[in-house]
Formats: C-alpha cells, sequence, structure tokens
C-alpha cells in the first residue's frame, strides 16, 4: 500500500538554525498525527514545506507515492497536492461573505456554480454558521472564524488535512466543541490528518499517533 | 521615530526667516530673457533685487491677479508685462502711480501713457510665419486667413489670451465688434486651424503639419533657431495696408510701492536704449520701439523693414474687455 | 472635557486640525463664502456650462477609469509577482507622477501624433495611473500572508491573482477616484491637444477664466469660486463613494508579521511578463525615451548632432534650474514636513471615528475624509488669491514672504493623500497591540510613535513623500505665492512659452531624476519586509 504522506530525510535550515534537521515520517491513508513541541520548534514551518509553500534545503516529500518535493524544489505546487491546511491565524479572505468564502473556493477547485453554492451551504450549517452566511469575516468572533476556516478547508474533501494549532486561543467550551467536531468530520472524511498543538490533552484526544518536535528531530 | 517629528519641526523653525529684498519685479516676460536684464540691473547698483515671473499656462494672468490680490498692502514696486492691456487694467483698477521717467525720452508718442502710468518698449509684432521648404499659399492681409485657399493650409491661435487677443480687440475697435466676430464666425468654419496659442500653432508650422500661421515675432525667432525652415512675413503691407500690429513690453510702478526709489531707478534702467538693445539681440528678437538703437540685422525694424499700424491703447484695452466673453463663447465649447 | 496627563488624544488633535484650518481652509474662507451667496449661483446655470461640464466629467471618468485598469494590475503584477528580472520594476511605479502631465502629453503626441479629447484622457490617465498604483502596492503589501497562501492551496496562481485583485479593489478605486479629481481640474493638457486637432474645451478652462474678472476684492472673487462649486461638489461625491465602497469591501486585520512573499506563477510566467512589460512600456519606457529624445531634438536646417544638442540642454538646465531646484526641493521639505507632523493625528482621529460598527459613525467617517480633502478639490488659482487675502497683511511680511507660507498652504492643500495612505495602513495594526500599550498607561503621543507609526513607517513616509512631490510639480499656487515662485515648476512651464523644447525636456528630466533619487534610494537600502 502507497503512504499517504512520505518524508526522508527532510531538513531546513532558517538563518542560522536548523529548524529541521533530517525528518523522516510516513503517513497512511486517514492516519492521523498529533505534532507537539515547543514554540519556535519548526511544526509549521514543517506543515508549510508539506504543503508546497516553502522549499526545503534537503531530502524529499512523496505525497501519495509521487514526489511532491524534492530538496529546494517544490516539484508539485501547493494546488495540486490535494490538501488543505488551516491557518493559525485562519487566512479568511477579507473581501468575501463567509458562503463566499466556501463556495467561491468550491467554484476555484472546478464545481459548478449551483453545486459550489449548495455544498458550501451544507457544509455551514454542518458547522452551525450557516446564519452568518452574508457576514463578512471580520465580524465574526473568534470560534465563528475558526469554524469558517474549517468549512472552507473541509469543503474541498482534500485526502490530506494540515492544521496549524486551530483551537490555540478558544475558550475551554469552544475547544471541547472544536474538537468534537473535527472528530466527527474526520471520521466522515477518512482524510490524513497532521495536527499541530500544543496541548498533550488535544493530541492524546486526536486517538492517532503523537511526536514530538524538539531540536529540529522527531521523538 | 522621535527624528521623524524632530526634523520637519526644525524645518519649519529655519524656513521662517524671509529676506526682504530692496526692489520686487513683477515680469511677465520670458525669465530666460528677463532675469539677465535684472541681474545686470542688480550688479550695476548693487541693490538685491527679487524677481517674479509668470507662466503661459496661466495665459500670463498670474501675476495680475497677485498684484490685484495684493493691492492692499502691496509687495511689487514695478510690473514689467510683456504686454500692454493688463498694464492698462492695472491703471484703471488704481494700482499704478505715474511716474515720467527721462529715460523714456526717445520712445514714440503712441507707446506711452499720457498720464504716466505706464511706458512701452521693446515689442513683438504680429507676423505670418512660413515654411520656406515648400510652394506656400500665403495670404497677404490677416483678414485673408479665412479664404478657402488659405484656410485649410493655416493655423492661429484662439483670440482668448496674450497677443492674438490684443490683436483680435484692436481689429474689433478699428472696424467693429460685429465685422470681427463673423469673420472669426467664418474662420472657424474655414478649415483654418486653431491653436491654443502663439508658440502652438508656430510649433504646428515646424513640424509641417500646417504651411504657415499666425504668430509672434519672438516665437518665429525661436522657430527659426531651432533649425526649421521657416520665414516671417509682415501682413497688411503694401498699399491700402493698415499696417502690423506692435506689441510693446510696458513696465508700471505699483502704486503705494514699498521700495520707491528703487522702483525709479530699475524703470530708468529697462526703458534705456541700452535695455532694448539687449532684448532685441537676445533670443527672443525684441523689436525697439526708439529709433537708433543699435539691433542686429536680422531683426527688422517698423518704418525701415516693414510698416507698423497705430493703435489708441486704452480703447483697445476697454474693447478687449467688452470682447473677450463673445470669443470666450465662440471659442470655449 | 478633562485632559489625563497627556492620555487624550485630543489635545494634539486640537494642534493638528488648528494647523489644518491655518494652512488650508482659511485661505479657502473667501471662496466658501460663495456657499453663502446664493446670488452668484446664478452665473452657473448656463447651457454652453453644462456641455462643457458634462464634456469634463466623462473625460475625467475615463482618464479615472485608465488609471485604474492601468495602475491597478501593474501594481499587483510589478509589487506581488515573482517575475524573473522585473524585481526592480514596483520602484518606478511613482515615476510617471514627478513629470508634469503636460511634457507627457507632449511626448504621446510626439510619439503617436494623437490629438484631440481622447488624447488628452490618454495622456492624463497614464499621468495620474500611478496613483492608483501605488495605493494598490501599499494595500497589498499587507494581505495576510496566510490568506494568500490559502487561494494557493485552493487553485493556484489564477485564483490568488483574482483575490488580490479583490484585496486591494477598494485602494485602487480610491486612488483612481484622486486620478480622477486630479485630471478634472487640469486644463493645460486638454488646451494642448485641442491645439493640435479636434477643437474641444474643459471646465477648468471656463473656471480658470473666471478669475479674469477678478478685481482685487473677495466679492468678485466669488465668481471663480461660483463656477468652481460644482466640480467640486462632484469630485467630493466621488470621494464619498469611494469611502463607501471601501468601507463596504470590509477588512480583516493583519494578525501576522509574516508578510506573503512573491508569488511564482508556473506556467502563467510568460503572460503575466509580457503583461507587466507592456504596462512598463505604457507607463514608463515610451514617454520616457520620446522626452529624452527630445532634449537633443532640433529642425532640419540645425547645425550638430542629437548628442550635442541633448548636452547643451542638460547643461542649460543644470545651469539655470540649479538654484531654483534646490528652492523646489526646500518648499517640498516643507510640505512634506507638515504633513509628517499632522497626517498621524488626523489619520488616527478619523480612522477612530470610522472604526466602530455603528453606521453613523461611519457616515461621519467618510464625511470627515470628504472634508478634509477639500482644499485638495478646491481650484488652486483661487486658493492662491484666497491665500493672498488671508496673509497678505501689515506685520505679516516676515511669513508672508517666507517659504514657510507655500509651505503650509501647499501642505495643507495635498495633506489628504498622506492621511488617506496613513489611515490605510494604520486600519491593518492589530488590535490588541493598541489595547496592550494603552493598558501600560503610556501617553497617547508615545502610543502614536512606537505603536502606531513605528509599524507604519513606510506610509508615513510615502505619504509625506508624495505630499513633497505634489508641492513640488503644483504651479499656479507657485505663481501667486511669493517665496514659491522662484520655483523649478515656474521655470519649467516659462521655458514651455518660449518653445525652448530641449531644456523643457532637459530639465523635465532634471526634475524627475532628482525626485526620483530619494525614492530608489529607500527602495535599493529598504528591507523587503520593512513594513
Amino acid at each position: 500500500m502507497t503512504a499517504s504522506i512520505h518524508i526522508q530525510n527532510l531538513s531546513r535550515t532558517l538563518g542560522a538554525k536548523k529548524i529541521l534537521d533530517g525528518i523522516n515520517l510516513s503517513l497512511e491513508d486517514g492516519e492521523r498525527l498529533a505534532l507537539c513541541g515547543p514554540s519556535g520548534a519548526g511544526k509549521t514551518t514543517l506543515l508549510r514545506i508539506l504543503a508546497g509553500l516553502e522549499p526545503a534545503d534537503s531530502g524529499t516529500i512523496q505525497i501519495r507515492g509521487q514526489l511532491a518535493t524534492k530538496g529546494s524544489k517544490v516539484v508539485i505546487p501547493p494546488w495540486k497536492r490535494n490538501l488543505q491546511m488551516v491557518f493559525q491565524d485562519l487566512g479568511l479572505w477579507p473581501t468575501r461573505t463567509v458562503l463566499r468564502n466556501v463556495s467561491d473556493a468550491l467554484r476555484a477547485a472546478g464545481r459548478s456554480k449551483a453545486i459550489a453554492e449548495s455544498s458550501a451551504r451544507t457544509m455551514l450549517d454542518r458547522l452551525g454558521i450557516l446564519s452568518l452566511a452574508d457576514r463578512k469575516p471580520a465580524t465574526l468572533s473568534g470560534g465563528e472564524a475558526r469554524r469558517l476556516a474549517f468549512a472552507r478547508a473541509l469543503a474541498l474533501e482534500p485526502k490530506i488535512l494540515l492544521l496549524d494549532e486551530p483551537f490555540a486561543s478558544l475558550d475551554p467550551e469552544a475547544r471541547q466543541q472544536g474538537q468534537l467536531l473535527l472528530e466527527e468530520i474526520l471520521t466522515h472524511t477518512k482524510a490524513t490528518l497532521i495536527l499541530v498543538t500544543h496541548d498533550a490533552d488535544e493530541a492524546k484526544r486526536l486517538g492517532g499517533q503523537s511526536l514530538n518536535l524538539h531540536d529540529g528531530q522527531l521523538s | 521615530m522621535k527624528i521623524h517629528f524632530l526634523l520637519p519641526l526644525l524645518l519649519i523653525a529655519f524656513s521662517s526667516c524671509a529676506r526682504e529684498a530692496d526692489l520686487v519685479v513683477y515680469c511677465s516676460l520670458d525669465q530666460v530673457h528677463s532675469e539677465k536684464i535684472l541681474k545686470l540691473f542688480a550688479d550695476r547698483t548693487g541693490l538685491d533685487v527679487m524677481g517674479a515671473w509668470d507662466v503661459e499656462r496661466n495665459k500670463t494672468v498670474g501675476l495680475v491677479n497677485r498684484l490685484l490680490a495684493e493691492q492692499n498692502h502691496p509687495r511689487a514696486d514695478v510690473y514689467w508685462n510683456n504686454e500692454i492691456a493688463h498694464t492698462i487694467r492695472l491703471k484703471k483698477a488704481g494700482l499704478t502711480q505715474p511716474y515720467a521717467s527721462p529715460s523714456a525720452e526717445g520712445i514714440p508718442f503712441g507707446y506711452k501713457d499720457a498720464d504716466h502710468h505706464w511706458t512701452g518698449f521693446a515689442a513683438r509684432a504680429r507676423v505670418f510665419l512660413q515654411r520656406t521648404d515648400k510652394e506656400v499659399a500665403l495670404p497677404a492681409r490677416v483678414y485673408e486667413m479665412a479664404e478657402p485657399q488659405f484656410a485649410r493650409h493655416g493655423a492661429m491661435a484662439a483670440p482668448l489670451t496674450g497677443t492674438t487677443l490684443t490683436h483680435f480687440s484692436a481689429l474689433s475697435l478699428n472696424d467693429s465688434s460685429t465685422h470681427v466676430l463673423t469673420w472669426l464666425d467664418k474662420a472657424s468654419q474655414s478649415g483654418l486651424k486653431i491653436g491654443a496659442g502663439n508658440a502652438d500653432v508656430m510649433r504646428r508650422t515646424c513640424e509641417g503639419d500646417v504651411d504657415w500661421c499666425l504668430t509672434d515675432t519672438d516665437d518665429a525667432a525661436a522657430a527659426r533657431r531651432n533649425g526649421h525652415p521657416v520665414e516671417v512675413v509682415f501682413p497688411d503691407q503694401g498699399e491700402g495696408g493698415r499696417g502690423a500690429l506692435l506689441i510693446p513690453n510696458t513696465v508700471c510702478m505699483i502704486a503705494n510701492a514699498p521700495h520707491p526709489d528703487a522702483a525709479r531707478q530699475f524703470i530708468d534702467f529697462v526703458l534705456s536704449a541700452e535695455v532694448e538693445a539687449l532684448l532685441a539681440a537676445s533670443d527672443s528678437e525684441q523689436i525697439p520701439l526708439r529709433p537708433g538703437v543699435d539691433a542686429p540685422d536680422y531683426v527688422k525694424l517698423p518704418g525701415r523693414d516693414f510698416h507698423a499700424t497705430t493703435v489708441n491703447w486704452e480703447a483697445v484695452a476697454n474693447e478687449l474687455d467688452q470682447r473677450f466673453p463673445d470669443f470666450q463663447k465662440q471659442f470655449v465649447k | 472635557m478633562i485632559f489625563h496627563s497627556g492620555r487624550s488624544p485630543w489635545p494634539w488633535r486640537f494642534l493638528a486640525l488648528g494647523a489644518l484650518l491655518l494652512a488650508a481652509f482659511w485661505p479657502l474662507a473667501p471662496l466658501l463664502q460663495t456657499l453663502l451667496s446664493p446670488q452668484e449661483w446664478a452665473s452657473i446655470f448656463e447651457p454652453r456650462l453644462a456641455g462643457l461640464f458634462a464634456q469634463t466629467l466623462w473625460m475625467s471618468a475615463l482618464s479615472g477609469l485608465i488609471a485604474l485598469l492601468v495602475g491597478w494590475p501593474t501594481a499587483v503584477l510589478a509589487s506581488r509577482l515573482h517575475l524573473p528580472g522585473f524585481g526592480w520594476l514596483h520602484f518606478l511605479l511613482p515615476l510617471p507622477l514627478l513629470l508634469p502631465p503636460l511634457l507627457l502629453a507632449q511626448a504621446w503626441h510626439g510619439l503617436t501624433g494623437m490629438d484631440g479629447p481622447w488624447a488628452s484622457v490618454w495622456s492624463l490617465g497614464l499621468a495620474y495611473a500611478p496613483l492608483s498604483a501605488l495605493f494598490v502596492a501599499r494595500a497589498l503589501r499587507h494581505q495576510q500572508a496566510s490568506a494568500h497562501e490559502s487561494t494557493l492551496l485552493v487553485a493556484g496562481p489564477r485564483f490568488a491573482l483574482n483575490e488580490m485583485f479583490r484585496v486591494s479593489a477598494p485602494a485602487a478605486i480610491l486612488g483612481a477616484t484622486l486620478a480622477a479629481v486630479f485630471a478634472s481640474t487640469d486644463f493645460a493638457v486638454p488646451d494642448y491637444f485641442s491645439s493640435l486637432g479636434d477643437k474641444f474645451s474643459v471646465y477648468p478652462a471656463e473656471v480658470f477664466n473666471h478669475w479674469r474678472s477678478y478685481q482685487g476684492d473677495p466679492a468678485t472673487l466669488k465668481q471663480g469660486a461660483a463656477v468652481a462649486a460644482p466640480l467640486v461638489a462632484v469630485s467630493a461625491l466621488a470621494l464619498y463613494a469611494a469611502f463607501v465602497l471601501r468601507d463596504r469591501a470590509g477588512a480583516l486585520e493583519s494578525n501576522s508579521s509574516r508578510i506573503a512573499k512573491p508569488m511564482r506563477c508556473g506556467s502563467l510566467c510568460i503572460p503575466l511578463s509580457v503583461a507587466l512589460l507592456s504596462f512598463s512600456v505604457l507607463l514608463f519606457f515610451l514617454p520616457l525615451g520620446r522626452i529624452l529624445y527630445e532634449t537633443g531634438a532640433t529642425g532640419p536646417e540645425s547645425q550638430g548632432s542629437w548628442a550635442s544638442h541633448a548636452t547643451a540642454a542638460f547643461s542649460d538646465a543644470v545651469q539655470r534650474g540649479r538654484s531654483d531646484l534646490g528652492h523646489s526641493l526646500a518648499l517640498g521639505a516643507l510640505a512634506g514636513a507638515f504633513a509628517l507632523l499632522v497626517a498621524p493625528f488626523l489619520a488616527h482621529f478619523w480612522l477612530q471615528l470610522g472604526g466602530h460598527h455603528q453606521p453613523w459613525r461611519k457616515r461621519a467617517a467618510r464625511l470627515f475624509g470628504t472634508l478634509l480633502a477639500l482644499p485638495l478639490l478646491a481650484p488652486a488659482v483661487g486658493t492662491g488669491l484666497g491665500a493672498i487675502l488671508a496673509f497678505n497683511r501689515p506685520g505679516w511680511e516676515p511669513f508672508y514672504d517666507s517659504l514657510l507660507m507655500p509651505g503650509l498652504v501647499l501642505g495643507g492643500r495635498y495633506l489628504p493623500i498622506a492621511v488617506f495612505l496613513l489611515a490605510e495602513r494604520m486600519s491593518r495594526i492589530p488590535q490588541a497591540r493598541i489595547e496592550s500599550a494603552r493598558l501600560t498607561g503610556m501617553p497617547y503621543l508615545f502610543r502614536l510613535l512606537y505603536v502606531r507609526l513605528a509599524t507604519c513607517r513606510d506610509a508615513w513616509l510615502l505619504g509625506a513623500g508624495l505630499v513633497a512631490v505634489f508641492a513640488i510639480r503644483e504651479l499656479d499656487l507657485a505663481v501667486l505665492l511669493p517665496a514659491a515662485n522662484a520655483s523649478a515648476a515656474v521655470r519649467y512651464y516659462n521655458a514651455l512659452h518660449f518653445a525652448r523644447d530641449n531644456f523643457v525636456a532637459a530639465f523635465g528630466l532634471l526634475i524627475t531624476l532628482l525626485l526620483f533619487l530619494p525614492v530608489a534610494i529607500h527602495a535599493l537600502f529598504s528591507k523587503p519586509n520593512d513594513a
């Protein structure tokens, strides 16, 4: 069986600091990984290299058997990797409404206008923010904005989902709700997941493997 | 970050110190020619002379407006106008004061104010400029410009500004406003190109858009000096011709001028034969008004090389004020 | 009102508003009196004027549209894409703004032989396209990196480009509106193209001609002001509409210090390079090339080569224009200094006024922005005459004759540009950063300096720089205000009259080079993410 993600000997240096030092990692389809570690350990950098947003210095990444990154060369560009990422600061599109943040993503990915809009509405409904469909992201609360970021990423049905501290700034109740929501979605989509978190409980609750990134190495 | 606030404050503090000049001259003649005269005067007298200049884009009324706005507390001593109508306008507004300069002795009477408020000197003539590298059908008189055989090949400036406005106001005074307005209407329909200013129509002649244009001698001199195959022809000459119009520079002393002695000294200087000779020898080739001034051969002189018409300038200035709205209605559409 | 030991912004705001009133609104007072004199309005209801007005409106709207269609994509392509060999093009964005519009018009006529109203629309549109481009470049610089990257993950460069255009649309429209406003008040360029081909006239020429009836007292000044009023009113409405669009677009503050990197375009690289090259040719290379050619161009009977004429023209320009250039730079520096001092307080006040979700506050903020722009919209000749009436008083000579007076008047006139740029940038500072500074008890001035302005230094300096550039380019006011008369703009336009074409082209290029030098130095030495 071909691994969903296969990282081999990946290294990255920023300035004088070696952020990633010979990382090796393999994840099967639907597998979940919680990536823990102190701030500045390189967790986000690893996700970005995996997404194709940044090159590495050396090493390779294969996604579903295809060479995606080889050293400093991004072989498969981000939009062809069939993965989505929820950024720490969400990366919502400020000029589009809640509905269009999702439906425009679907249209850009090739869905027809009617399908894009109905799928977007369904996804917003599932995440409980359909009533906010006509609002702009700037008017949403922190929790609502986070749901929208999830909705947009999940609506595209990616094979791989990268989450960069998605519940970091939420209160305990909202965080628990978010985690339940994520669990429900993952059960439904069977996407491979890498979750970056500082929270050991959160990592445990995810139910997959949990690795610590420290001094550029996984343990 | 503080430096971004402190530096501007220092700059503002330093800039609040102004120098007090010994003489302030507002000047409408092109800076490149007139500043040499101002400098010569300053060098000879040791006075600190401050000049201010106008621009054609403003239809050369910027300084007149400034003089009008400053009338309650005048800052200028002398106004050197490259034309005449606005000087008379200032006189009528009570902004000038009389000064009979001894240097004005030799200047013909028609170019001097009877009350000594202004004096004319060094003039420009209204002329045809034609190309010499081709056979050109050139009108002999200004009114012939609208005839079909000439009009399609020629250009003139709209009579909304400068010497063209003065020229057509003079024609209106002589031949009646109805005659001139009807002619202008005919000219607009005839295919004659109407430009924004004399320099514009001169450029079009140089570029070959038209074969000839009605312009001033200083523009014609610039065209020749820039290497274009052109020559000047004086209109309305020969038997029955009324003669070419000469439009002089004028100088006047501002009422309640802050530095009256220096103003008189400067007016004496600028009206001298020496300055007329300097302006004749300059690139603008101004035509001396007084006889016997030493001018280069290529500067054509009235009486010797062409016949000039005589004009009542006060009446022309009045006519200009009355006709301007008519011209504006005809040409600003 | 009680002010708490330097924590209240109001003393500083009152100072800034006072400076603005003195510099920009006092000179307008005689013109504003027109609003109270209904009898003056009768003169503007004339069919001929209505025709001129309509002509000016469509011409300036089209010039604004050209500024939008050229400036917007040029800024997106030059500032946010990784196109090989084009890294330095965004330095050149302000360049056409530094050239006198009439010089650009002459260059376009020389290149293409164009004339008539369409030539005027084209030439003015391109002359002011950098305004739109600069506003767009600033807005894009602070697009949230993750928002950009998520577009790449979703659908690639095409969609990312789409988002860049959407995010920068309000800035592009505001810049283009300002371009249309500038185009609507220019009569020299239409006059020039009218003299070359089809006859046409524009409303500002009529406004200008009405100053001829000025007889030295405020009453006659009103006739010109009354004729100018409809153009000012329409410009103000256009600006208000641009503010409405900006408010509706909505914006997220940039919580991340990460600035999006220039995007690699993959297969779009070649078509986008061709597009950027085409825009650059239109904006910079063609007109500048023609102007350079003009420095040595002469008639067929002239002696000497092009190079000898060009060398002579540049040498003449340096020799004659040196002191005027120095004077202009000092004047520009003063106007820029005024903007540097006053703009932060007004930008912050404006931002706070509209920074709440109540509709009435949004409306009040838009009105304040439009009011702030009034000196910019008012005709320059009227402002100049108003400044003389306001400041030429016995005992005021040292101020009236000093460079400070025109520096203040010009600084006040162009201040809105600096305020708009700075406010746009300030609105993207994370609220948490501001609130944490407030919690420390830091006095208002320190908060403004070390929290807001430290983050917005680039927009602050750019705004002041633009005010300086417009002050240096200003002609109508320079003729009227004493210490501004010995300026490069007056010498340049004075020489234009006398067909000294080589000198004019060389001097125009010299002015541009001198103004561009600090921009280039700043661009070369600033870090790419120096925000």
